[in-house]
């Protein structure tokens, strides 16, 4: 069986003791995802209670719709999109934009070398604090893309799913993102990446 | 361009550590919260069928109230018209009217019960 299979045959099992109402399976389900949720809508939204209210409206939501689930993506992959639809409704109700205007300009400093010394730079907090600002300044979908596809390790194609955004963009956005990100860092003083 | 490589090489491993070092974690009762206010829905429900019932039934009892009122103004109503009504000339075509039917009968051949129970 493959790791794809048993995922599968997991959330097959998991979604079926829900719908059963067995004890403490919701739950096991909110733990299984509460943290790409939670993810996911800080990402988006900034905000901590935001943060805490959406992602319970999205495990409410889940419980309303899973007999809607098809098993056609991975439940992770399904209750990700509802998450994301959550922020991005409660975005819109704040007027605050979720991509930039401009997306299509290429940067500049797309090829700068990759020859810093990674330990050093982890452990510079300066320098940490300083790109964390520079993820918090992108507008909350490059953010939230990166979040999904850094630090979740999904992949491309779940991002796309999940954002309902092409995979191609997805692509585009991830490699603009990182080309925004380095120039951002190089145009702080005394550091070099 | 390889994304994977991207995710991979040291740029794409700094971001990682610090979307890591940015990233708040969900409480450790968020599971527990949802899931017990979950539990809350189906008994808020319960809660909310009931008070339906409730106000079903007074709104009821309401117009059961209304209409019994009108049901008695209309009762009195009549009784009011009954009051004012010439009783004994009523009486008296009443009367005259049954001494009039009582002589037609007592002019009709007497009806031979034994004879129709026979035919029967």
């Amino acid at each position: 069986m493959t790791e794809t299979d048993d995922m599968a045959a997991h959330d097959r099992a998991l979604v079926e003791a829900v719908l059963a109402r067995r004890s403490g399976a919701f739950e096991t389900l909110v733990e299984a995802h509460q943290r790409l949720v939670w993810h996911l809508v800080y990402r988006m939204v900034q905000h901590p209670e935001d943060t805490r209210e959406l992602s319970q409206e999205t495990f409410l939501r889940v419980h309303r719709q899973l007999h809607r689930f098809r098993f056609e993506s991975r439940l992770s992959t399904w209750i990700g999109r509802i998450a994301y639809h959550a922020a991005v409704r409660h975005l819109e109700r704040k007027r605050l934009p979720i991509v930039e205007p401009g997306e299509n300009e290429i940067s500049p400093v797309e090829r700068v070398a990759d020859d810093f010394d990674l330990a050093a730079a982890c452990a510079n907090e300066e320098l940490v604090a300083h790109l964390q600002a520079a993820i918090e300044s992108l507008p909350p979908l490059k953010r939230t893309v990166l979040t999904l596809y850094y630090l979740e390790e999904l992949a491309i194609s779940e991002v796309a799913k999940i954002t309902d955004t092409p995979e191609g963009t997805i692509k585009n956005m991830l490699f603009r993102s990182r080309a925004q990100l380095r120039a951002m860092l190089e145009e702080k003083p005394g550091e070099s990446t | 361009m390889n994304n994977h490589d991207d995710r991979r090489d040291k740029f794409g491993a700094l971001l990682r550590h610090t979307l890591q070092q940015s990233q708040i974690a969900p409480p450790a009762d968020f599971a527990r919260d949802v899931a017990r206010k979950l539990d809350d829905l189906p008994e808020q429900a319960t809660l909310e069928s009931w008070l339906v019932r409730v106000v079903m039934t007074l709104a009821a009892a309401t117009v059961a109230v209304s209409a019994l009122q009108w049901t008695g103004s209309a009762v009195e109503h009549v009784l009011r018209l009954l009051d004012g009504a010439p009783w004994p000339f009523l009486l008296l075509t009443a009367g005259i009217f049954s001494g009039m039917k009582l002589m037609e009968l007592a002019q009709q051949p007497p009806v031979d019960w034994m004879e129709r129970i026979g035919r029967q």
